[in-house]
């Protein structure tokens, strides 16, 4: 997964993961390997649950925006999610 | 952004699955569309449908001192004609907040803000609390005007439209979505599933265990319809103790559930019912679904499971 954070006026404007290389969706970035693991077993599309907050993996954020505007920046190591490439 | 993202080989499938993955309204969004038009087509449609998720965002935050919704605390008392959005989603927090007796109340904006649910997620800003403090208010406080599409506030109260407008966005998007057979709009846990995914069957949905991360309690299959939670697992209070769901009626976070979920035909519909169960409790929650005609699972504390009738029907 890769992140992209474009910054105007000193805020963020817009964060938007420019690839995603997992077979499931990024949906769980904070994840702990063993959740994906049990996901993959139970072959799910999506995971229905309470709505978690960007703020979860806001370190991710910082990493790209301290490369810079436009930038983007790997956060697979925020979530340890090790799902298999495509 | 990946154009005509192919499933890995032993889930091969001959239909190209297009995704789309941004952030708005404080969590992860993701668009996808299994389809073989053409991929320029699709990733427009994509584009568009995304693109509500800012614009419900821009008017509906109560973290947004320019969103209309924190507009209309500057002209309290004054009816203020605001866009078919805000006037749509609110009309509907106000209809749902009848039906629950005020548990579910879209006036708990102030009571999330003294709990510490008062920073913009971009921003970092902590927000101004304008509404005056003392005084308890409700959804009784507000006038609505159809014909006119206004919103009166009575007292001075922060709208808080966090309940549904998550859901309303993913409608929009998923109307937008609508000339493909299969897609699936999901922002944060919450979402809206129609046909089949790339595998070629119905969407697999689970749903997340509120207290084991690596646990789903179970497994929906979904060709049409929305699937919404609300837990206390995901938004907690600066203490650890509270979490956003406030029972408006004490002041309080709702404690005699884990987690909600409700299958309903909209994304609004479930996010709303979803957070109302929540604060109803167990048994006047499975009530309100079933009074409603959605299905849907409660989740108590202790793992136990509450589903209404209708629940079968889409697990497996």
């Amino acid at each position: 997964v890769a992140v992209g954070v474009t910054v105007q006026g000193g805020r963020i404007t817009n964060v938007v993961m420019t690839q995603v290389t997992t077979q499931y969706p990024a949906s769980r970035i904070a994840a702990l390997p063993a959740q994906v693991v049990a996901r993959q077993s139970a072959q799910v599309d999506r995971i229905s649950g309470a709505t978690y907050s960007v703020q979860a993996f806001q370190q991710a954020v910082q990493q790209a925006l301290a490369k810079g505007q436009a930038s983007s920046a790997p956060i697979a190591d925020a979530g340890g999610l090790a799902a298999p490439s495509v | 952004m990946p154009v005509g993202q192919q499933l890995p080989a032993g889930l091969a499938a001959a239909v190209p699955s297009h995704r789309r993955v941004a952030i708005a309204m404080d969590t992860l969004v993701t668009l996808e569309v299994v389809s073989s038009q053409p991929a320029a087509l699709v990733e427009s449609a994509l584009q568009r449908a995304l693109a509500w998720f800012g614009c419900v965002e821009r008017a509906c935050s109560r973290f947004d001192e320019q969103s209309e919704v924190r507009q209309l605390l500057r002209q309290v008392g004054q009816p203020v004609v605001v866009s078919p959005l805000v006037f749509e989603a609110t009309r509907f927090a106000l209809a749902l907040a009848r039906q629950s007796g005020g548990a579910f109340d879209p006036t708990v904006g102030q009571l999330l803000e003294v709990r510490g649910f008062n920073r913009h997620y971009r921003s970092g800003e902590r927000l101004a609390t304008e509404s005056s403090g003392g005084g308890r208010v409700s959804y009784r406080d507000l006038r609505l005007d159809a014909a006119r599409r206004t919103i009166t506030l009575l007292r001075p109260l922060a709208l808080d439209l966090g309940a549904v407008a998550k859901g309303l966005a993913i409608d929009l998007a998923a109307r937008e979505l609508a000339i493909f057979e299969d897609f699936c709009v999901e922002a944060g846990g919450d979402l809206y599933a129609k046909g089949h995914s790339g595998r070629g069957e119905p969407w697999r949905i689970g749903i997340q265990h509120p207290r084991a991360a690596d646990i789903l309690t179970q497994v929906l299959a979904v060709s049409q319809g929305a699937v919404c939670s609300s837990g206390d697992y995901e938004r907690r209070s600066a203490d650890g103790l509270e979490h956003h769901l406030v029972d408006p009626r004490s002041g309080r976070s709702a404690h005699a559930l884990a987690g909600v979920t409700v299958v309903a035909p909209t994304a609004m519909a479930a996010d709303g019912l979803a957070t109302a169960a929540f604060i109803l409790g167990p048994e006047r929650g499975l009530r309100l679904l079933e009074r409603e005609g959605v299905a849907g699972l409660l989740i108590t504390p202790d793992g136990e499971l509450r589903a209404t009738r209708g629940l079968h029907e889409v697990t497996r």
